[in-house]
């Protein structure tokens, strides 16, 4: 009897874990128009989906793809981070800022901690106020897996950042962003897409 | 006559295809069964508990403690991991414990077989913790009440501890400090305002220099010891200043009484280098000393402490990783009294997935283990020197798994080593076979 109401429960909380997927994938959010203007500050190159969805994804092996597809053809920052690693918050903090001077940067998030702390990881991000951001968080048992489908050359120290362009060429860094960094590929993937309009 | 013979061997090989399909049958029940009765919150086994960590006593049998909800158990196994006793709960109040790889809770046996435990107790707010430890004088049948070896009063960071029996039975307790820091701002923190402004002035000014909006929140070691069995801990006293925060401790006990300490620390300018030390009763004996120079710069948490080990001359075996520009991977370094980086450099790994290495050393020579995944598996890998880390054996794969999995450490129990390791939720306790003697 206990084992079966156990069954039940279990049942239940597979809908619970699919259900978020099931809400992102049917979400359809309005792409902003690219605005190539070269008077423009930086800013306005950097486009964004309006108004993602508050919710944490659970992110599973081909996760990386269902990303990149969502910044198609945009440039976007890819920040990973954990609960116990103090340097993520401190990074956080530093992205707010940049977040608040350049609210078009594109993010995509993503916790190393297993799906069921949504709770706790929706708490710190919604202090950091990065939890409308596109946010995922590790769900699958084998965490090494996931990590490897995320960056096989990636040792796993957090926090762990990629800047990909347009072309979705990305440059992985590991530590601390700094917002002068932050600014200075936002500055880049400005000027590069000025010129490749111009061509 | 053959006809019979035919009969009776295709009998006998009905009977070898049913006993086999019997046993897989029993295995998978068996395994299907494991995995549900730990999903009961009162089925307490050690395949079901957090971070077993497993040691042998001063009679060679087996013990293992872990945690489930809240509480700690200590498990024993006469048949080398084969199965367990009943487990025994230490704490009577359940209490959040940390329970990963890097910081799980410790068991030890002093010099008459009394048992010591030590864990780190999660307190309010972010980071926070409290050095715990509690003792058995009955051989695991009942356990003291936990008390608290950190004696500041504060809540804040007190984690990562790491406990060593001195030769003479002293206890010491190693762990990560953040009493010297500013509290952070989402930082509980109890009526102490000396605590709250003693941010040392070296910190500070790196604050102001990065202009961050949270201050700068560097570990330090401290430490404590008992020479009453564990009845109560001195005061503490600091080791080093500006340690990495979320790296397990190294520690051993050395053969002259002494004890050895390696550290994850933060050199100038963000260098997450390995540093160590030699402390004992009369206090620090050696101050902290560079270990490696491989310029690591890096402001994250690589959650990647060191493994040491002392071998019969009394040199020190240090192992770690590091990612710096200059050396990727798992290395193995020796330190010798009074040299400052450790020599005999090898890269024992340079997979971006090689992680979390682990020394054993004993009359044999030397071991170390560490984790890879290859795409697929998370696999142990192992490497043997017989001639104190100057040569060291091929890799060879010891156990592998597709599903999560724990650090692996190694126990030694005389001339014999065993791997101890939790994967797909399966506690592995294995005999590591030695390379054929020269």
């Amino acid at each position: 009897m206990k084992h079966n109401l156990f069954k039940l429960l279990g049942r239940f909380k597979a809908l619970g874990f699919y259900l978020p997927l099931i809400v992102s994938v049917s979400y359809s959010g309005n792409i902003s128009a690219i605005e190539l203007d070269k008077d423009a500050p930086p800013k306005t190159l950097v486009q964004t989906i309006e108004a993602p969805s508050p919710s944490i994804k659970p992110f599973v092996e081909d996760s990386l793809k269902q990303i990149k597809q969502g910044f198609l053809d945009r440039p976007f920052v890819l920040l990973v981070w954990s609960i116990d690693c103090l340097p993520c918050r401190e990074e956080f903090s530093v992205i707010r800022l940049v977040k608040e001077k350049y609210p078009l940067l594109n993010l995509s998030i993503i916790a190393t901690e297993s799906f069921s702390d949504t709770p706790q990881l929706s708490t710190i991000l919604k202090e950091h106020q990065l939890l409308d951001q596109d946010n995922w968080a590790f769900a699958q048992s084998n965490s090494a897996k996931l990590r490897y489908s995320l960056d096989s050359g990636w040792y796993g120290e957090l926090p762990r950042a990629y800047f990909y362009d347009a072309q979705h060429n990305r440059t992985g860094v590991s530590g601390k962003l700094h917002a002068s960094q932050v600014i200075t590929w936002i500055n880049k993937v400005s000027n590069s897409m000025v010129n490749s309009s111009d061509e | 006559m053959n006809v019979r013979f035919i009969f009776r061997q295709k009998r006998a090989k009905f009977f070898m295809v049913l006993l086999a399909y019997l046993i897989s049958f029993v295995s998978f029940a068996e395994e299907n069964n494991l995995k549900g009765r730990c999903s009961q919150a009162d089925y307490i086994h050690v395949d079901c508990g957090n971070t077993p960590t497993s040691t042998f006593d001063r009679n060679n049998q087996l013990w293992v403690v872990f945690e489930k909800n809240g509480y700690l158990y200590v498990s024993a196994s006469l048949n080398q991991g084969k199965s367990f006793s009943n487990p025994v709960r230490i704490n009577a109040t359940p209490e959040e414990i940390y329970t990963n790889g890097e910081n799980r809770p410790k068991i030890a046996f002093g010099l008459n077989n009394e048992m010591y435990i030590s864990w780190t107790k999660k307190t309010k707010g972010r980071f926070t913790g409290d050095i715990r430890f509690s003792r058995s004088l009955d051989g695991g049948k009942t356990f003291a009440e936990p008390l608290t070896v950190n004696d500041d009063g504060r809540i804040t960071g007190h984690r990562f501890e790491s406990m060593a029996i001195a030769k003479d039975g002293t206890i010491f307790v190693a762990w990560i400090d953040k009493r010297d820091n500013k509290p952070l701002p989402m930082e509980t923190k109890k009526t102490d305002a000396k605590a709250s402004t003693a941010m040392s002035s070296h910190n500070k000014m790196r604050h102001k220099k990065s202009g961050h909006t949270m201050p700068k929140q560097n570990g330090a070691i401290y430490y404590s010891y008992s020479t009453n069995f564990g009845a109560s801990f001195h005061k503490n006293e600091k080791l080093a200043p500006s340690s990495c925060v979320c790296c397990r401790l190294a520690i051993t006990a050395r053969n002259d009484n002494t004890i050895a300490i390696a550290w994850r620390h933060i050199f100038f300018g963000s260098i997450r280098d390995h540093a160590f030390a030699i402390i004992g009763k009369q206090g620090v004996l050696q101050s902290p000393r560079r270990v490696s120079l491989d310029n690591w710069k890096i402001e994250a948490c690589p959650h990647h402490g060191p493994s040491i080990a002392e071998d019969a001359n009394q040199q020190l075996h240090l192992v770690w990783f590091t990612a710096s520009e200059k050396r990727k991977g798992i290395f193995y370094g020796r330190l010798n009294a009074g040299s400052n980086e450790a020599d005999n450099l090898i890269n024992l790994s340079a997979a971006p997935s090689a992680s979390h290495p682990y020394i054993l050393s004993n009359q044999r020579g030397l071991l170390v283990v560490w984790k890879e995944f290859n795409g697929e598996q998370t696999q142990v890998m192992m490497v043997q020197s017989k001639d104190l880390g100057k040569n060291w054996s091929n890799i060879s794969v010891l156990a592998e798994t597709e599903s999560n999995s724990d650090h692996p450490t190694l126990i030694g129990k005389g001339e014999q080593v065993w791997l101890s390791w939790l994967a797909d939720k399966q506690f592995l306790i294995k005999e590591i076979e030695r390379l054929n003697e020269a």
